[in-house]
């Protein structure tokens, strides 16, 4: 249960962070607030509301799409900043995820703080090799790729995330979720992408998120996917690689999870096959 | 509420008006207390599509939002877009088009369509699909809401 007491903060200025959390005993960043009233921690005593900062802007710098943590899923599926292969990854990505009322809410910032099993969000940043940019303590501005931002478990309470960068790359690339039915929580997601010409994969990049580790890099099968022609056999070959553990729930068996992954990876190549 | 501790100025359907509400409360709970009752409470997990109200001409699920962090934005709830007084376009196809049996989840549909048809005035079949992918109906089998939403489209091209 959320507290009835819970204070609010609406900071304009990201320097008006510090003091906050200094001052409250248990203050935590309100972005959407879905998950904030998904878990209702009782431990808050104060919110303090991102949505005055003008973080939800989306722009390409020359190498890189940098997304505001405020963005919304819908912000970015909408956003025509960018046409790079790898945005548009993204945004291919965040399309599955939820409904449409329900991505108007849900913000980058708060879904990669969050990192929720069945998140839409993760795999595609990981594939896509994303830099993450946060305030330490709400102070000083720090720049990690995003697997140690997740490595590092950086999502602590008082790292406060301003923005995401997606560097601009031509790529060829597939999203893949397992879910019963559209809107439904994903129960994972995998994201492949690569340089990819006359019929080989350069170099691969493949990403799953909601394993028993919550993500994984699929590098065996990157490995045997790179450098030789792509066919059926390839792609079984580098399906057959994948060793991944995931937990049991109400919809699936853990053992069809995984047996799943390399379903999703072999339709992922052969659309990219297609495609080319 | 008369026991809930604050009041806050918000701006619904155009107007600004004080709500009495707790600081933990969603959107959904201050509207509805303070009289709000078109926006219905189906499921209170985001699933449902029945509570869904406009923040700055976008649909949100209000039970998916808390209360305060909407305060400096424009809600509109079904009678935001037409009333008794003022009945909607939207609101009239829906009627017509047979879209509407128990009621209980069109006034989430009414204001998701308002959404969809000011950003994409003609939108196909599949482009209706997906931006009501939020709104669930257990009564009409969607359909004739399909129909209403291209009635309402066709309509307001001619006006
Ligand atoms: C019905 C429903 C279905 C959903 N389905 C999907 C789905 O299919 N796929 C998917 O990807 N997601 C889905 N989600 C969203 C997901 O479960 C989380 O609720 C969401 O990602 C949280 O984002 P938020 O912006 O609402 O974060 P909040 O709830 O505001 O915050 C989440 C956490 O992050 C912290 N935080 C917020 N912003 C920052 C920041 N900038 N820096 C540091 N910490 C921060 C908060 O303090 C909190 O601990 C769904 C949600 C709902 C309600
Ligand atoms: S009551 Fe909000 S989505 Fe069902
Ligand atoms: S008309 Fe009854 S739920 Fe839609």
């Amino acid at each position: 249960m959320l507290r009835k007491d819970l204070r609010w903060f609406f900071p304009e200025k990201p320097d008006e962070i510090p003091a906050i959390l200094k001052n409250e005993a248990k203050a935590a960043f309100h972005a959407g607030g879905t998950s904030i009233l998904r878990t209702k921690p009782e431990s808050i005593t104060a919110l303090i509301d991102l949505g005055g900062l003008g973080w939800n802007t989306i722009r390409a710098d020359g190498s890189a799409v940098v997304i505001g943590a405020m963005a919304t899923f819908n912000d970015v599926i909408k956003s025509t900043a960018s046409k790079a292969a790898t945005f548009r990854m993204l945004q291919a990505a965040l399309a599955r995820a939820a409904s449409n009322s329900v991505r108007n809410r849900i913000t980058i910032g708060g879904s990669l703080a969050d990192y929720a099993p069945w998140s839409d969000l993760i795999a595609p940043l990981v594939a896509l090799e994303a830099d993450v940019v946060y305030l330490e303590d709400g102070k000083g501005e720090k720049k990690v790729s995003v697997t140690d931002f997740i490595g590092k478990k950086l999502a602590k309470e008082k790292n406060c995330i301003r923005e995401v960068r997606i560097p601009e790359k031509e790529i060829v690339f597939a999203v893949k979720r397992l879910a019963r039915t559209a809107f439904e929580y994903g129960m994972f997601s995998l994201a492949v992408c690569g340089k990819y010409s006359g019929g080989a994969f350069e170099s691969v990049a493949i990403a799953l998120s909601g394993t028993k580790d919550r993500y994984a890099r699929l590098a065996e099968a990157e490995k045997v996917l790179t450098g030789k022609p792509l066919s059926d056999a390839l792609a079984r070959e580098a399906a057959d690689t994948i060793k991944v553990e995931f937990a049991p729930d109400v919809n699936f068996g853990a053992e069809y999870k995984a047996n799943m992954v390399g379903v999703y990876l072999r339709d992922a190549l052969a659309e990219i096959a297609g495609r080319k | 509420m008369a026991d809930a501790k604050i009041r806050e100025v918000f701006t619904v359907n155009g107007q600004e008006v004080t709500l009495a509400l707790e600081a933990n409360d969603t959107l959904l709970t201050a509207l509805r207390n303070n009289g709000y009752t078109e926006v219905k409470n189906g499921c209170s997990e985001g699933q449902c599509g029945a509570c869904i109200v406009q923040l700055d001409g976008r649909p949100v699920n209000s039970c998916q939002a808390l209360a305060l962090s909407a305060k400096k934005k424009k809600i509109t709830t079904s009678k935001g877009i037409g009333n008794y007084a003022r009945v909607s376009v939207i609101q009239e196809a829906y009627v017509e088009a047979g879209a509407v049996q128990c009621g209980f989840c069109i006034p989430g549909f009414i204001v998701t369509t308002d959404a969809l048809l000011r950003e994409n005035p003609n939108p196909s079949d599949e482009e209706i699909r997906f931006y009501l992918s939020g709104n669930l109906c257990r009564c009409t089998g969607y359909v004739k809401i399909i129909d209403a939403v291209k009635l309402a489209a066709s309509r307001m091209k001619k006006a």
